[in-house]
């Protein structure tokens, strides 16, 4: 198999097997889950089978580089712009769900949630800057 | 930062993808370079000077 085929397939595999996950979650259905298992198996066996072919698709492509300094940073500010914008929605849905808490108490555990939700997310940014700080230096 | 990247590769008839091979680093970022919309780091910079075995002030110069 040439790498083309062998990115093409491992990538529709991967997204069946995906979608057959989340199908057997939300419908209860374990035959779903299994499938989706076996689906995902099987793309492993193709990677591991034809392993220099599958690194030439997802990496370098006859000598075009996927990845540089520029696509890292680009990929660095999308993160932070994407984290920013999250942190910021949930918190105005805090707001929105404890105004609305006298309507259904559904509204105040929710907000419980997302609380929880926001002070994870801060933690792990705390810890990735904690990390990153100690890896380039004070 | 200004730049004259294009002018030092058609200079010595590369293409964005020779260029960008030869420096390791992707055609996209070239044209970003090219266009002034990308200032590269100061290794990638020097990487440029030294393949057309010239200074970075030749090269890139403020705005």
């Amino acid at each position: 198999m040439n790498s083309k085929s062998v990115g093409i397939i491992t990538i529709v595999l991967s997204i069946c097997a995906n979608l057959l996950w989340i199908l057997g979650v939300i419908d209860e259905n374990f035959l779903m889950f299994i499938a989706s298992i076996i689906l995902a198996v099987i793309g492993l066996l193709i990677i591991f089978k034809n392993y220099n072919e599958a690194e030439e698709f997802f990496t370098n492509i006859r000598g075009k580089k996927i990845e540089d300094e520029r696509s890292l940073k680009i990929k660095e500010k999308a993160a932070i712009a994407s984290q920013g914008s999250f942190l910021a929605i949930l918190i105005y849905l805090v707001i929105g769900f404890v105004t609305l808490r006298s309507l259904n108490p559904v509204f105040l555990n929710s907000a419980y949630l997302l609380i929880a939700i926001i002070i994870l997310q801060i933690v792990l940014l705390i810890i990735a800057k904690i990390f990153y700080k100690k890896k380039y230096g004070n | 930062m200004k730049n004259k990247l294009k002018v030092y590769r058609a200079m010595n008839n590369l293409t964005q993808e020779k260029l960008a091979i030869d420096l390791n680093i992707t055609r996209q970022s070239v044209i970003a370079i090219e266009k002034n919309r990308y200032d590269p780091s100061l290794s990638l910079a020097f990487k440029i000077a030294k393949y057309f075995n010239t200074t970075i002030e030749d090269i890139f110069e403020e705005d």
